[in-house]
């Protein structure tokens, strides 16, 4: 009697020999997902998750860069020095100052410039290119361009309000310096927001608003009823990116004021940085840092929540 | 319709492999053929017109070396290379030809070659206390400055090793002491000052052709060179105060109140200086600088001045005078970077009560990893740089010294025209303190005089917050 032939027996390697092993592994289906993430998931840990729980060691101990080998524990002593210091408070007040500021009138002025653009313009891309420039350029490298061109003696800016015969100094106090900082955030900022409701205006289905001319609609009508609504998901996105942006504002505001006059433009992430790299206090820094983590977090609840209900995610 | 050219994909292959390989065959000629690079550089023999007695000194330990005696009795060395970090910038570039003079005629007689080590200059001290923090071995030298205080635990004390004749036949006595007073973290020495620092009262020598003595003089003459005082001034205010609060801005205060009278913020005296800082002096001088800011002698913006912006407004022609640290005098002087006033820049100590003050020292330069393998070979290096050689290559190449074998050398006045008006200035300062909380100390201070400058502080209660601070500081560490 003919044995009958198996057609892959002989592709089956030996028992037990590495190849066994490697063939059986490539056919676990359970396992492979697992392998093919674990790098990510080491990367992850590395970048997110160590620096996390090492955040909520450094917090718990006086650590400083002279003992940081041996640091001492404190518990809760550094969570209570930073919330009932009053620079903590401050510079939080600071910060959600400056947030609503930027955040508003960026988010108005980026949807005035995207319906704006919304037409026939002469020389549309070359306008929009030159619009976007800043959106491309570092922060702090931003920070540092403003201010010199902000510079009483060599800046431009001051140059060309001297020729209109308006004296304004923009670093003087605290009203002028936010006032300089406010306006060098929407500036580098608003191109982004513009950017993006530009694309979602484009995309905007035309049928709504030529029915509504049908009726008789005026402009007003237009936008506040058909494209505003229309828009509602994507100016929610910007919304909440640029309050977690502007909350943790720190490049330009480092560079152009160094927090001053006094503490006044300090925003929490400058006050972070200089607890860590300036009084080189580590544990005060990584007790601050874990409360503004906390703060964000119940901001950024709330914005998924909306976004939720309004079906944005 | 015309025909679309194809090629068939076995000759696509042919000709692209055919194209790779000869590149890579060029390639490899060309590297082959290159002709190989020859460094001539040219070895002066520093210090031969030397003149004074310690630089004779000097030059004689250097040729006297013990690693060159050593080297000439015996077979050539085993090479070991250390790894030397230093400040990128202005002073690598004066490091670079040294280096290469080393590694060319001094590697084969001590054994010891040099491999140049560079970070970002913005992090530089951050990157090098993290490389400390984490017991790295390199670089076996790590350029340090007066953060010292912070990390000297990782670094290895200096003074049993210049102590050895064995191994340091030269002496440190030519240095400025303050500046070797800026590297000593009590009482050990953890570096050698070889860039030194210091601020200056710069001013218009074209204006006025004596500066200002005294601080009262320096406020008549400021308000003497105030638009808004005087129509007729060339300047349109008579002083720039650099006011940011940034942490550094507080030394200019510090100098003047020591200038003053007040107590010097010198290393050991740290809660001496913090406690007199509610004293009537320290109120006196402090107010004196509130005033000049409010009467309009100084530019409105100048509460948010640093370097750059005094700079810019000294360049421009529009102050007669500030503060500023020496590192300026170089730009304020070059025709190209202040055509203005380049040939109108003068610099004097910064004013006193009734005489001119004296003005802190600070130093960068190197010191010697604790972890380095290599800490003998690593030492060798060290020791030439406190040679006169080194110090006048340095000096040569665009870098500074703290050796006064150096400022009172005509040759180096020669090749830098400002040593004469700063020597006296750098022999008279006093050493800034390396306390380990220096940083936030001087942090803390800046916030309070900030304060005080915009108005939301009166001096008293902005020298009284930071004294309470500061004092804090110093309880905790």
């Amino acid at each position: 009697m003919l044995k009958k032939k198996c057609l892959n027996c002989s592709r089956n390697p030996k028992p037990f020999s590495p190849l066994f092993f490697l063939k059986k592994f490539i056919s676990n289906e359970k396992l492979i997902p697992k392998i093919l993430i674990a790098p990510v998931i080491i990367i992850l840990f590395g970048v997110t998750i160590f620096p996390l729980i090492f955040a909520y060691y450094m917090s718990v101990h006086k650590m400083t860069i002279v003992n940081f080998w041996h640091p001492e524990f404190s518990g809760i002593g550094n969570y209570l020095e930073i919330i009932f210091g009053a620079d903590f408070w401050y510079s939080l007040r600071f910060s959600i100052l400056f947030m609503i500021i930027v955040t508003t009138i960026e988010l108005f002025l980026g949807l005035f410039m995207a319906i704006y653009f919304d037409r026939p313009i002469r020389g549309k891309r070359f306008i929009i290119s030159f619009i976007l420039i800043p959106l491309g350029i570092a922060p702090a490298l931003f920070g540092i361009m403003m201010k010199l061109m902000l510079n009483e003696f060599v800046g431009i800016v001051p140059f060309i309000l001297r020729q209109l015969g308006i004296t304004f100094h923009f670093f003087k106090d605290f009203a002028s310096s936010l006032i300089t900082l406010i306006w060098v955030d929407v500036i580098q900022w608003t191109p982004f927001v513009f950017i993006v409701l530009y694309a979602a205006v484009q995309a905007l289905p035309k049928e709504p608003m030529e029915a509504a001319i049908v009726d008789g609609a005026s402009k007003w009508q237009l936008f506040r009823y058909i494209t505003l609504p229309m828009l509602k998901r994507t100016l929610i996105v910007i919304l909440v990116f640029r309050i977690m942006d502007a909350l943790k504002t720190f490049d330009t505001i480092y560079v152009m004021t160094g927090g001053g006059p006094g503490i006044s433009t300090t925003t929490l992430s400058v006050y972070i940085f200089k607890l860590a790299l300036i009084r080189g206090d580590f544990g005060l820094a990584a007790a601050a840092t874990i409360l503004f983590l906390y703060l964000a977090t119940i901001v950024i609840s709330f914005a998924l929540k909306y976004m939720r209900r309004e079906k944005v995610i | 319709m015309g025909e679309e050219k194809k090629i068939n994909r076995r000759d696509y292959l042919k000709y692209t492999g055919a194209g790779i390989g000869g590149l890579i065959v060029g390639g490899a000629i060309g590297y082959l053929a290159k002709p190989r690079e020859v460094i001539e550089k040219t070895v002066t023999a520093p210090g031969a017109t030397a003149t004074t007695t310690i630089e004779k000194t000097i030059e004689k330990t250097v040729t006297a070396a013990p690693v060159t005696t050593t080297v000439t009795q015996t077979a050539a060395p085993a090479i070991t290379t250390i790894t030397l970090n230093w400040f990128p910038g202005p002073e690598s570039d004066a490091v670079v030809p040294i280096v290469d003079w080393w590694n060319k005629y001094m590697t084969p007689k001590t054994g010891v070659k040099v491999e140049l080590t560079l970070f970002g200059r913005a992090e530089h001290f951050e990157k090098v206390a993290s490389l400390l923090l984490a017991k790295s071995p390199e670089p076996d030298i790590v350029w340090m400055a007066y953060t010292v205080g912070r990390v000297y635990e990782h670094l290895e004390p200096l003074d049993e090793w210049f102590a050895n004749p064995e191994v340091y036949p030269y002496s440190l006595d030519h240095y400025v002491k303050a500046a070797l007073d800026a590297f000593r973290v009590n009482g050990k020495l953890y570096g050698i000052p070889t860039d030194m620092n210091t601020s200056l009262l710069m001013y218009r020598k074209d204006l006025m052709p004596e500066p200002p003595k005294t601080l009262d003089e320096m406020v008549e003459m400021a308000r003497k060179f105030t638009k808004k005082y005087n129509p007729a001034s060339q300047t349109d205010y008579g002083f720039a105060i650099q006011g940011k609060n940034i942490w550094f801005n507080s030394y200019f205060w510090v100098d003047l109140y020591v200038s003053y009278g007040g107590v010097p913020f010198e290393p050991g005296r740290e809660v001496e200086f913090v406690e007199s800082l509610d004293s009537p002096t320290a109120i006196k001088v402090l107010d004196i600088y509130v005033t000049m800011y409010k009467e309009g002698l100084s530019p409105p913006d100048s509460v948010d001045y640093e370097y750059a912006e005094t700079n810019a407004a000294l360049a421009a022609g529009k102050v007669a005078m500030a503060l500023q640290w020496n590192a300026a005098l170089g730009e304020l002087r070059d025709p190209k970077k202040a055509p203005l006033v380049y040939d109108k820049i003068g610099a004097a100590p910064v004013p006193g009560k009734d005489k001119p003050g004296r003005s802190e020292i600070h130093v960068h330069g190197p010191g010697l990893n604790k972890y380095s393998k290599k800490k003998e070979a690593a030492f060798k290096w060290l020791a030439f740089m406190t040679t006169f050689k080194f110090q006048m290559e340095y000096l040569k190449n665009g870098g500074f010294t703290g050796s006064t074998a150096i400022l009172y050398n005509p040759i180096a006045q020669k090749i830098r025209t400002e040593i004469p008006e700063l020597a006296d200035i750098y022999r008279d300062g006093w050493a800034m303190t390396t306390h380990a909380q220096l940083i936030p100390l001087h942090d803390v201070l800046t916030r309070n005089i900030n304060s005080a400058l915009v108005g939301t502080k009166t001096p008293e209660e902005a020298l009284k917050d930071a004294k309470k601070e500061m004092l804090e500081l110093l309880k905790k560490s």
